[in-house]
């Protein structure tokens, strides 16, 4: 039989647990652990000492001391009315770096006691519930309030059972967190991976003492995309993601508001992403443009990605294919190259090698046979396969072909039928894609070796249909399955 | 061993800590909720202590947000509260065989999380599951230390019914693994180590058996 002995891996753990702290797996928790290591320029929890600690608890005190921290961004985003760092606005007065630090070194005492009689903590499970205060999200954000005890198990009066050590690190939270219009903590495992996301924003407030606004970026997901391309043309290397997990927690917490998003980003997106930005950057750049719906000039691109939505972005991150974006129909060009195209398609659609090889072929085949056409007849086969929107389109489009290779006097047959019936159902089980896929597999092959050509007939139309409907070609408006 | 398949329309299976405003729900059940599972259908509370082996897959059809009315306790002021639910879910439990009597009478209702999400048992089979290299898993969480990439997070493992309000017996950061939905997840998902396979259900599962006796 297998699988992993958890209590096992548990007693290992308590054996080295002469250290200080350790990683849990809850965001916010790990997230002080990193602004911990990040302010003591350390890698591992359990080289952590007393004086790190110290030296982390001034450095916060300090900053949650000010107005600008207290008032608007502790207690009216992350813990509202919170005693321990003195964030509720009635506190105003008494107020000061060395009473938050007093507050913040009490539950560091804490860690010391073990209270036996205590419930275990219910995200590390190591330490006793820290039992000097109710747990409520004046403590450790997005808990419910003590208003409401039905949030918490049997109606527990105390709030949530979360020990010293988690509740403590989670008071460092805010200084890795990046303020946008709301708190994103950016969670990630490996946990060297979180350090890496996570400095920018301790890095901002050393500079500027105020929380890290992400530089201007207004959306997570943009935010942590473009990271991913920055980290990873660092590195000179995409294998930094290999196994990577990483989640967004986007979220406000203050007396009026409770709201989370929860956007975890799939690995094989991850991967994808980080090799589309170490392979072809512009070409990326080129999709990612493609995602809004007006098209960035050169110098707009980084004020939209800041700003803006994109469709390309949350596609990647619900699963959809964003395969139609690889190319920009209205231009009839190729965003990228062939080799990014089959990355996408095996890692993130999971495509298989042969069947993207042999749809190439396919498409090869189909460049060899329309080449040869005349410019307008060339402008009317790609047309069709275009505007193919029912299966039987497109399979009229590969008789027509046929026909052609044959009125051409091309030797080879298109393909046998066995190979047709594969070119419909290439796309095997999964029903999430489908026969268009292949529409687009083939659709940015014909662009990829005919661009200029087609483009030169599109000049010939435009003089000779000149007055035509101007909403006929508005359907080639790239972007959409 | 045996699978015991049970069915739902919904369910919700909560982060530890995300409790106001917005409930997002996990994309799986963790341990805890087994646990609970098992507790239902013997009619008593368990522990994993007591069982050799359990493992399990979940999945489900899609996800949705509803909204919650809270009736506060000892109030009149009711809450609106926002619940992430999973809708059109399968559950896989496998189990060893003793476990067959309890999910044919199940004592109590089985639940995939609120009270308000029933559970019925489609079927509880003998089956036989091959040891392999390299096979996909998913529908389960596995401890994070595992290296397969997906949500990580902090969860319980098991709860002490024996006081009120309930305790946390154990928690442990794990790696929650959506069932695979195409080939390059199931890629993704593939553990390097001995697995048992499900070729019927085409996943590798995740076998529980280090909690034996031991939490
Ligand atoms: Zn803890």
């Amino acid at each position: 039989m297998s699988g992993v002995n958890l209590t096992r891996e548990q007693s290992e753990k308590r054996t080295q647990s002469g250290s200080l702290f350790y990683w849990t797996g809850h965001p916010f928790v790990d997230a002080g652990l990193v602004a911990i290591l990040l302010i003591a320029g350390k890698k591992k929890p359990e080289d952590l000492t007393v004086e790190d600690v110290e030296k982390a608890i001034s450095f916060a005190a300090e900053l949650y001391a000010t107005k600008e921290w207290s008032t608007k961004y502790i207690h009216g985003m992350i813990f509202p009315n919170s005693g321990i760092l003195m964030a509720n606005p009635s506190m105003g007065k008494k107020r000061s770096p060395t009473s938050i630090a007093e507050n913040l070194q009490s539950i560091f005492e804490e860690l010391k006691s073990s209270d036996n009689d205590s419930p275990t903590c219910v995200l590390c499970g190591r330490r006793p519930a820290y039992s000097k205060k109710d747990i409520y999200l004046s403590v450790f954000p997005l808990l419910g309030t003590g208003g409401v005890p039905n949030f918490f198990h049997s109606a527990n009066l105390r709030g949530a059972d979360i020990c010293a050590h988690c509740v403590f690190l989670a008071q460092f939270m805010p200084l890795i967190s990046y303020r946008l219009s709301r708190v994103l903590v950016i969670h990630a495992y490996p946990y060297e991976l979180m350090l890496e996301l996570s400095k920018e924003a301790l890095e901002d407030i050393k500079k500027s003492k105020l929380a890290s606004q992400a530089r201007g970026f207004r959306r997570p997901e943009n935010f942590l995309f473009h990271l991913v391309g920055e980290v990873t043309r660092k590195m000179e290397s995409s294998e930094f993601w290999e196994n990577a997990s990483v989640t967004l927690y986007y979220f406000i917490c203050n007396n009026q508001n409770q709201i989370l998003d929860l956007i975890h980003i799939p690995t094989p997106v991850l991967r994808f992403v980080a090799y589309a930005n170490y392979i072809d950057p512009m070409g990326w750049k080129r999709i990612v443009a493609m995602g809004w719906r007006v098209l960035p000039d050169e110098n707009d691109f980084d004020k939209f990605e800041r700003e803006r939505r994109n469709v390309v972005y949350s596609r990647l991150l619900n699963n959809e294919s964003i395969l139609s974006y690889f190319y920009n129909s209205k231009e009839r060009k190729v965003n990228t190259n062939w080799n990014l195209l089959a990355f996408y398609c095996q890692e993130v659609l999971g495509l298989d090698e042969k069947i993207l090889e042999f749809v190439k072929d396919v498409g090869d085949r189909i460049v060899e046979t329309i080449g040869m056409l005349p410019d307008h007849k060339l402008d009317d086969e790609v047309r069709s396969l275009e505007r193919a929107e029912k299966l039987y389109q497109f399979e009229a489009f590969f008789i027509r072909i046929e026909k052609l290779r044959q009125n051409l006097g091309i030797d080879k047959p298109l393909m046998t039928f066995d190979e047709f019936a594969r070119i419909l159902m290439a796309y095997g089980e999964d029903v999430s894609i489908s026969w268009k896929t292949v529409k687009n597999l083939l659709l940015f092959r014909i662009y990829e070796k005919l661009h200029d050509r087609l483009m030169k007939s599109a000049e010939l139309d435009k003089i000779e249909e000149f007055g035509a409907d101007e909403s006929e070609y508005s359907i080639y408006g790239g972007g959409n399955e | 061993m045996i699978r015991v398949k049970i069915k739902s329309w919904t369910a919700s299976f909560r982060y530890p800590t995300f409790q106001s405003g917005y409930q997002p729900t996990l994309p799986v059940p963790p341990l805890s909720t087994i646990q609970g599972i098992l507790s239902a259908a013997r009619g008593e509370v368990v522990s994993f202590t007591e069982i050799p082996f359990v493992g399990y897959v979940f999945k489900s059809g899609g996800r949705g947000v509803d909204l919650e009315r809270i009736y506060a306790l000892g109030k009149t002021e009711t809450d609106v509260i926002k619940r992430e639910v999973l809708f059109d879910n399968t559950l896989y439990l496998y189990l060893p065989d003793e476990w067959e009597n309890y999910f044919r009478r199940p004592r109590y209702q089985l639940l995939l999380g609120r009270s308000s999400d029933m559970a019925t048992v489609e079927s509880v089979e003998k089956v036989k599951l091959e040891e392999k290299t390299n096979v996909p898993v998913g529908g389960t969480i596995v401890p994070a230390t595992s290296g397969l990439p997906g949500l990580v997070h902090a969860l319980p493992v098991e709860f002490d019914y024996s006081t009120i309000p309930r305790r946390a017996r154990m928690a442990r950061p794990f790696t929650v693994l959506p069932f695979p939905r195409n080939n390059a997840q199931r890629k993704r998902q593939t553990y390097g180590g001995k697995l048992l396979y499900d070729s019927e259900i085409n996943i590798g599962v995740w076998i529980y058996e280090g909690l034996h006796g031991k939490v």
